[in-house]
């Protein structure tokens, strides 16, 4: 636990001590690893799924990769709440001598709600076309890395949030397979509403 | 500006832009707002893009919701009523310019309820007011004796 532990602390502070080196590159991954940019990105990129099929069919596996994505992101923040009321680890700053360019959160640090929520959404995608695999493993590595730039995550804080994404996905399809009927019934009035 | 506020105009505009980019697509045509597909996704990226410096350059946005930024469910319900705005704003704008209407293969599943007492030439208005219609019908029915 303590090699892993210092091996991770080393990988922190080897990302961590590029930060406060150029005030553009801390601007820029500090609004990378804002709660606002990337949560936003994937609203988008659902929103876009929601509305931009071509067939019947298309629509219909869009659709419900939105609900599911939407399921999963639940289910994994859903995760680290349920961790966190047993666990909690001090955030970098709190512990080390850290570059620290982002606002100080108060919640644990393991694992990341951030990396977890916005991984969670992108699973259920990731099988959509390749170009949108590239680009949502992009956003993530991107949010995920900036966090630990600006000096708010260890690294093992964002793998745990992976990892509780991932963990998610039976859950997410086992609620899916005996929520389909109601699914269904929802998305045949939204598209009343919203026709797509 | 309340950050609130601010969170509330960057998304309707990036929500504008995704939708002109999806409306691309033949079965979102009612939410064009320009005839030339090249318009459109040249529209959706430009408010796309400009959405981010406005957001991000007017003040400081990397702060925490205990000093004055956003929780995450706040977020979330604020985008969700974002996306339903500016889908809402961007399908009766494209009606007034256009006067588009809505593909009947569209309403295919619910041509029968929705063609009940009408023709079945539906614009966005006119489709939602007989939701509404049918919505009241709906509920009034459990009331009746």
């Amino acid at each position: 636990m303590g090699r892993f532990q210092a091996l991770d602390y080393w990988v922190f502070q080897a990302i961590n001590s590029f930060a406060n080196k150029s005030n553009e590159i801390d601007f820029v991954l500090a609004i990378t690893a804002s709660d606002f940019l990337l949560p936003v990105g994937f609203g988008l990129i659902l929103l876009h799924r929601w509305f931009s099929a071509t067939t019947c069919e298309q629509r219909n596996r869009n659709q419900k990769l939105v609900v599911l994505s939407i399921i999963n992101m639940t289910v994994a923040t859903s995760f680290v709440y349920i961790l966190n009321q047993w666990f909690f680890r001090e955030r970098p700053f709190s512990t080390h001598e850290v570059n620290l360019i982002f606002y100080q959160p108060t919640d644990s640090s393991m694992p990341s709600n951030y990396a977890a929520g916005i991984m969670g959404l992108a699973l259920p995608l990731l099988r959509v076309s390749l170009k949108q695999t590239i680009l949502l493993i992009l956003m993530v590595l991107a949010g995920s890395f900036s966090r630990i730039f600006v000096g708010i995550h260890y690294p093992a804080d964002v793998l745990g949030g992976f990892i509780l994404a991932t963990l998610a996905i039976p859950i997410t399809l086992t609620i899916n397979r005996y929520t389909s009927s109601i699914q269904d019934h929802a998305l045949r009035i939204a598209r009343r509403l919203i026709p797509t | 500006m309340y950050f609130g506020l601010a969170y509330f105009l960057s998304c309707f505009t990036t929500c504008m832009g995704v939708l002109q980019i999806a409306s691309l697509s033949p079965r979102s045509k009612y939410l064009r707002l320009f005839k030339s597909s090249y318009l459109r996704k040249t529209l959706g990226i430009v408010l796309i893009v400009i959405s981010i410096p406005l957001f991000f350059l007017t003040d400081d946005r990397v702060v925490s919701d205990h000093s004055g930024g956003l929780d995450a469910n706040q977020q979330a319900i604020i985008f969700a009523f974002t996306a339903l705005f500016s889908y809402l704003l961007t399908a009766i704008i494209s009606q007034l310019i256009w006067k588009t209407k809505i593909d009947n293969s569209l309403l295919k599943p619910f041509y029968s309820e929705i063609c009940k007492n009408g023709s079945g030439d539906f614009n966005f208005t006119k489709l939602q007011v007989k939701n509404w219609a049918d919505f009241r019908h709906w509920i009034t029915g459990y009331f009746r004796p």
